[in-house]
């Protein structure tokens, strides 16, 4: 069978068309076999049609519906035509869909099996059970009840899908998916969902987002807010607007600008940079550690150097090889280390990371409380003040308050430092907390 | 089309309008953008006109047809607009 046109409103029972199949408004097709229509180049839909069977086809497009041929002299009488043309391509179909190149339907597409495309690019709303494709672009709502496999996922409104198996996701409005992975870029300006473990890319959310334990991806950032339901690995996380963790949180590197929180323990293979306000419940585990807003955690452990400005709430202590208490802070806990400074200025470094040497060095500020310290060496500004010190040297600046001081090599102070009880000097220390 | 809690805001509406425009690169006809954002033809063309006159959207008239484009300006909206509400999110309000 040769190029086929099917009228207006007429119903074709059909095996398999050689060449196009056009379709008039309201056509319907059967299948003779009851299970299959092939056409060989592409099927044109001049209105709303609806397919009772499998389709295969080269192509399938959508026309602005016409009746007849008609030669537009002036723009507004095509316009005027568009605007009453209401139902402009729209595909139903009972059966499975299979186009070996281009899906391009202005209005939408309604598919009870699955969608195999090259190219699909639907103007308002696409329905499937499962969709693979290379890219798909959908100006309104995408409804996926079971996989959508695509490289590239572009939705101007609402997208839910089953399990994912994308590329990139680009969402507009809102985004829902049953888990899977997305391993490039995902964005998404409203609201993202995801019900199962996902494994992601770079995941950005201006708005809300939801993610379920057991979440892998390389980075998390967001504007808004998203909640993880249970642990999370992630690479990196950026912090703009606010990121609950209701369970444990793996990262290399973590920055917090807005607010961060987790119900676990944090474990920062890298570094953490907070500015803003971070609470962890249980302990943070990390290399490098650089606060300048509050922080709050049950335990701080931190291999290298920890760099504290602003407010730090512990309930057991804090740990770290090199630990800088900048003046003016607020720390609660006991301070162990190797070389702890206490009261040097506030490092207005800020991002610059290692090259702050000059800076960290500054002259000391001073005005910091502490309680408990147990390190090897001990520097502390001026005007701080301190509960016990056990350290192998201790220097303590002018106007410093000690309650008590306990070294093995030296200690140094002037006049006008104040030590509760005699300084002892002993050859061994007392072990630290933890 | 689609099942909303609240009714869209006029600026929600023009960032639809943008995100749909974003996904034509090649310039969007009035129909398949209205189909996009779910508005009739005949309120978009007003909304899609305040939009070229804000300087967010432009048009382009080639063989009778027009296509409508994001501008920069209308890229920098629509991530303003984003983030905005990311932080009514953070403070609990629902609409900007």
């Amino acid at each position: 069978m040769s190029n086929l046109r099917i009228p207006r409103g007429q119903t074709a029972v059909l095996d398999r068309v050689e060449g196009d199949l056009k379709l008039g408004y309201n056509a319907r097709i059967e299948a003779k076999n009851g299970k299959n229509v092939m056409v060989t180049k592409g099927v044109y839909l001049e209105g709303k049609a609806y397919v009772n069977c499998d389709l295969e086809c080269d192509s399938l497009e959508s026309k602005t519906f016409l009746s007849k041929e008609i030669t537009f002299k002036v723009l507004s009488n095509r316009q005027r035509l568009e605007v009453t043309g209401r139902h402009v391509g729209h595909l139903e179909m009972n059966g499975n869909l299979n186009v070996h190149k281009q899906l391009n339907v202005s209005h939408s597409v309604q598919v009870k099996g699955s969608i195999k495309a090259e190219d699909i690019d639907v103007g308002g709303r696409i329905q499937a059970d499962s969709i693979t494709c290379s890219r798909i672009r959908v100006g309104g709502r995408a409804d996926v009840k079971s996989v959508l496999e695509a490289l590239s996922v572009e939705v101007g409104g609402k997208m839910v899908a089953g399990a994912a198996r994308i590329g990139d996701l680009n969402v507009g409005g809102e985004a829902e998916v049953d888990g899977g992975s997305i391993m490039g870029s995902i964005r998404v300006g409203g609201k993202f969902i995801s019900k199962s473990p996902l494994e992601f890319g770079e995941l950005l959310v201006y708005g809300r987002g939801f993610l379920p334990a057991n979440c892998k991806g390389h980075r998390l950032s967001t504007f808004g807010k998203i909640t993880v339901e249970g642990d999370i690995t992630c690479d990196y996380v950026q912090v703009s607007g606010f990121v609950e963790v209701l369970g444990d949180c793996h990262s290399e590197k973590i920055e917090v600008g807005g607010k961060f929180e987790v119900s676990g323990t944090l474990f920062v293979s890298d570094r953490l940079e907070g500015y803003g306000s971070i609470k962890i419940v249980g302990n943070f585990e990390g290399k490098n550690l650089r606060v300048g807003g509050k922080f709050e955690a049950n335990k701080i452990m931190v291999n290298e150097e920890a760099d504290v400005s602003g407010k730090v709430e512990t309930k057991e202590g804090v740990k770290a090889k090199q630990l800088n208490v900048r003046s003016g802070t607020q720390i609660d806990g006991t301070i162990i280390g190797e070389r702890v400074e206490i009261g040097k200025s506030a490092d207005l470094s800020y991002g610059a990371w290692t090259s702050t040497w000059p800076t960290k060095w500054a002259l000391t500020g001073g005005n910091v409380k502490v309680q408990d310290i147990y390190a090897m060496q001990v520097l502390m500004g001026t005007m701080c003040r301190a509960a016990r010190i056990y350290a192998e040297t201790i220097k303590l600046e002018h106007g410093c308050v000690v309650e008590q001081v306990t070294y093995t090599k030296e200690l140094q102070t002037d006049s006008s430092v104040i030590i509760c009880q005699p300084p002892q000097k002993t050859t061994i220390l007392p072990p630290a907390p933890f | 089309m689609r099942d909303r809690e609240t009714k869209r805001s006029r600026t929600d509406l023009y960032a639809s309008v943008l995100e749909v425009l974003i996904r034509y690169p090649e310039g969007g006809k009035i129909t398949r953008i209205s189909y996009g954002v779910g508005v009739p033809i005949d309120r978009l063309r007003t909304m899609i006109e305040n939009l070229c006159s804000f300087g967010l959207a432009r048009k382009l008239t080639d063989k009778e047809q027009i296509y409508y484009f994001a501008t920069p300006r209308g890229l920098e909206f629509l991530d303003t607009y984003w983030k905005m509400k990311g932080f009514f999110e953070i403070f609990g309000d629902k609409q900007l």
